[in-house]
């Protein structure tokens, strides 16, 4: 009867079930054999994403190197709220020792989860506006972390010592991403006092960047990409459409240059996820309080810029910004 | 596991509200709105301006439901005033409802961190099962009163409704705002337990409902002593609970959603055979069920 | 009782398909009588039925009820007189309801609807009494879903709803032609015995001149929108119509 080959199907999903999760990579042991207590880190990611990956990888290599001893539980929400909630709330279940949370609303959750296990965030551009912490020097409670803010001043200094007579520049960002919101105020802010202005044009869907990028080129005389996850999974589409009108670009963040962007110096979520490993270091084997860790923009910022689009953009490698940057490879 | 089935019953009560607001439109109105997307994070964004204005959290939540009907009227105007397909209105609502959540508060995400909630009147499951009760029996008395039968018909027969000297149209204008009001409050419920609003939270949700409907619908398919309302609830509860199972099963993150999706083709199967197995069984005339019964009155 | 005065109707205006239906149409209905309206496709008896009812404005003209203009009034306004029964069973009830239910429903036909209970205890006798008059042991399944019954079920149903509460106006929109001949039958005895116990003013369509002679007072037969016979039944004889539509057939070219 069709009922028992439903109750077999329902079966077969539950063992499936099963076996995938014997399958699926949870335990992580590294470290010196000397030290003895394996620490247990749940790590809380919102969504599938390269610098989001990156930040977790930069976190687990960083440990690595510090010798740190631990297990590491590794959780997507696949960009859905609800379930990174449950994800904060099995960590909590799990006595884990510390809470990794990468993003914006994984790391909220996970502050609404628990109040004693440290809480650790990367890629939030502003933890504080978010209400991570009560302030970048003394976060005061049990969370802290790194922010991915980008030293905005330095780049769009760029725009001005490339060619002196960029006036406008364009700044595309996603509408539902807080962190994109604050960095086009930041700099709205920033470019009067550099001698530019700021033209913004909003997008809710990845299928409107051709026709922003189109309308926005019309406006402006160059383009900055700022660390937006939007702009960051189209950034081919906005490099060729501003290398095709002779535009220079300046990017937030080191994957865009490898994308086709003409120059960062900025933040890579590598190195960013590498700091916060420190952080961990420091609660895990220092004992320290989340609290008494001040939280951190990145240290490092490096500047990374495209061969291929300089020489289509027809510019002087030779010009005095490109002398301490390295080539994107 | 216990604090993880918590937080699964949690999220499965608040979405209970969710799956009772579709259910108003989906299987009452036989109208598929897709507002819902808009209005749930509607509601949130509507309490956080409440709340952070100073008004305390009862009211917040409540205003959440106020506004929600009012989203739920706009949909219903563009399908019967202005004879937009129902569809297309509700991607309408939703596509406005995106730049008016941008505006409440000038922000995509709103933490709600230093404000009350409703949960500080005592345990979330508590409360949550509270509210739920509550809705729950407010709709269930609403569908037996003369309007609440109406709303019935209306997605059942429209030209009945006529023929009553009723305009269909007026039900479904009260249909749609109810719906969405019970959306918005789900949104206002599901931030106060996130801790804070944000303009992602609607997406995908009428996957949620349309899911919790349907599981509710597969328990004791065939006994009708279980109302529908009682069906979307524990549905929700239900699609929670193996989400938060398959969470804490550690299954390798990429494959939780082609899970849970698994798990929805699973029920909708065990729906649709069991529907089989009933007529054939009718058919068959089957000797075990007909033993005791009286013949039916062939005319 | 019922006067159609000028009555016109184009269906298509203004493109090539354009049909003309009706032309300064005139008709009149007397109280208190069945009247059947018959004739081969597309003569109007529909969409006359359709005018009357609301479901189709005119173009031009009026339809007088007891004296009043209904014409301007829309569907839903217009059921304050008037009761209908369609051709499919399903359309004059609400199949996922019970059949208590439904008569709860049709009882508050032209009422306020409130947020009172819509069941009343009290009113149960008056249905099974009512259902009674069927004779097909409805009044035993009142908590059944409509949609569980047969076909003839829900239209005997449909007719004590539409007639229940003493419409001024029934309309019938051949309301036996899905149905089997023997269910047929047995419809139209009940629908007869209905209207002359309550004294309806029933318009009738009918594909069946068999039936329309023997169920009705009066019968009218169209033809491209004009009145091509109108006679009191005793009168008329089933031949008689079939030779006329016969004729009627020859002259558009069709044998």
């Amino acid at each position: 009867m069709k009922k028992s080959k439903v109750s077999k199907l329902m079966a077969l999903v539950v063992s499936g079930m099963v076996i995938l999760s014997g399958c699926s990579q949870k335990a992580d042991k590294v470290g010196a054999p000397s030290q003895e207590k394996v620490f247990k880190i749940g790590i809380s990611q919102l969504a599938e994403h390269p610098a989001l990956d990156d930040a977790r990888r930069g976190f687990e290599d960083g440990l690595k190197e510090l010798g740190v001893n631990v297990e590491i539980d590794y959780q997507n929400a696949q960009g859905d709220i609800p379930t990174s909630v449950t994800i904060s709330q099995k960590f909590v279940k799990d006595k884990v020792d510390l809470i990794y949370a990468i993003a914006t609303p994984a790391a909220q959750s996970a502050k609404q989860a628990t109040n004693s296990i440290p809480v650790l965030f990367s890629a939030v551009t502003d933890p504080v506006a978010s209400e991570l912490i009560s302030t970048m020097e003394k976060p005061g409670a049990n969370v802290t972390g790194t922010s991915d803010a980008s030293p905005m001043d330095r780049q769009l200094q760029i725009f001005k010592d490339l060619d002196s007579s960029i006036k406008k520049v364009g700044i595309i960002f996603n509408t539902s991403e807080p962190n994109s919101q604050i960095q086009v105020e930041m700099a709205k802010e920033l470019a009067p006092s550099i001698g530019l202005e700021i033209v913004e044009v909003g997008i809710s869907n990845i299928n409107d960047i051709p026709q922003a990028v189109d309308s926005i080129v019309k406006k402006v005389d160059a383009l900055y990409t700022i660390t937006d996850n939007m702009v960051a999974s189209a950034i081919n589409v906005v490099s060729e459409k501003a290398i095709s009108n002779k535009m220079i670009t300046v990017g937030g963040e080191d994957s865009h240059v490898a994308g086709g962007i003409l120059i960062t110096d900025g933040i890579s979520y590598y190195e960013l996820g590498k700091q916060t490993a420190k952080m961990a270091k420091e609660i895990l084997v220092d004992g320290k309080s989340p609290a008494d860790i001040p939280s951190a923009t990145a240290t490092n910022t490096k500047k990374v810029f495209n061969e291929k689009t300089l020489e289509a953009l027809g510019l002087d490698k030779n010009n005095k910004v490109f002398e301490d940057a390295t080539k994107n490879d | 596991m216990n604090s993880l089935i918590i937080t699964s019953l949690e999220q499965g009560l608040v979405f209970a509200v969710l799956a009772m607001g579709v259910f108003l439109t989906y299987k009452v109105l036989d109208i598929a709105d897709l507002s819902v997307e808009g209005t749930f994070p509607f509601g949130a964004f509507i309490f956080a301006k409440f709340i952070s204005m100073g008004a305390n959290s009862i009211m917040s939540t409540l205003m959440a439901f106020c506004f929600g009907t009012l989203a739920g009227l706009l949909t219903a105007t563009l399908f019967t005033k202005l004879k937009i397909k129902p569809l297309l209105s509700g991607i309408l609502t939703m596509t406005i409802l995106y730049s008016v959540n941008l505006k409440i508060n000038g922000k995509a995400n709103i933490p709600l961190f230093s404000f009350g909630s409703i949960f500080d009147l005592g345990p979330a499951l508590v409360v949550l099962g509270v509210i739920v009760l509550l809705i729950k029996i407010i709709l269930d008395q609403f569908l037996k009163t003369e309007l609440g039968y109406l709303l019935i018909a209306t997605g059942d027969n429209e030209a009945l409704v006529k023929s009553l000297g009723e305009s269909s149209n007026k039900y479904k204008v009260i249909g749609l705002m109810l719906s969405n009001g019970l959306v918005a409050l789900s949104g206002a419920l599901m931030a106060q337990i996130q801790g804070f609003a944000d303009i992602t939270m609607g997406s995908s949700i009428i996957v949620v409902a349309l899911a919790s409907i349907i599981i509710g619908d597969t328990i004791k398919k065939n006994s009708s002593k279980l109302k529908h309302t009682t069906r979307a609830i524990l549905g929700a509860i239900v699609y929670k609970i193996i989400g938060g199972v398959a969470i804490d099963l550690g299954l390798s993150p990429n494959d939780l959603k082609a899970i849970n999706a698994i798990i929805v083709i699973v029920f909708i199967s065990y729906n649709n055979f069991a529907v089989d197995i009933f007529k054939s069984k009718i058919m068959e005339g089957g000797k075990r069920h007909a033993k005791d019964k009286k013949p039916v009155k062939e005319f | 009782m019922l006067k159609i005065r000028n009555l016109s109707k184009s269906f298509n205006k203004d493109t090539e398909n354009e049909i003309n239906i009706f032309n300064n149409f005139n008709l009149e209905i007397e109280k208190n009588k069945c009247t059947a309206i018959i004739g081969s496709n597309g003569c109007g008896k529909s969409t006359l039925l359709n005018i009357i009812g609301g479901s189709i404005w005119a173009d031009k003209g009026q339809v007088l009820l007891n004296g009043k203009n209904i014409e301007d009034l829309r569907e839903e306004e217009r059921a304050n007189h008037i009761g209908r029964v369609y051709q499919n069973p399903s359309m004059g009830v609400s199949p996922s309801l019970t059949i208590l239910e439904n008569m709860s429903l049709a009882d508050k036909k032209n009422q306020k609807f409130t947020l009172r209970k819509l069941i009343k205890k009290d009113n149960i006798n008056k249905y099974v009494d009512l259902l009674k008059t069927l004779d097909l042991g409805l009044e035993n399944k009142l908590n059944t879903k409509v949609k569980f019954l047969s076909g003839g079920q829900r239209q005997s149903l449909s007719l004590v709803m539409a007639a229940m509460k003493y419409p001024d106006l029934l309309l019938l929109d051949e309301h036996t032609a899905a149905l089997d001949p023997k269910t047929s039958n047995v419809i139209m005895k009940k629908t007869k015995e209905l209207i002359e116990k309550y004294s309806i003013t029933t318009i009738m369509i009918s594909h069946n001149m068999k039936d329309a002679i023997e169920y009705s007072d009066r019968i009218i037969m169209l033809d491209s929108g004009k009145v091509v016979l109108d006679r009191p039944s005793a009168d008329v004889t089933e031949e008689e119509l079939i030779q006329i539509y016969r004729e009627k057939l020859v002259q558009i070219g069709i044998q």
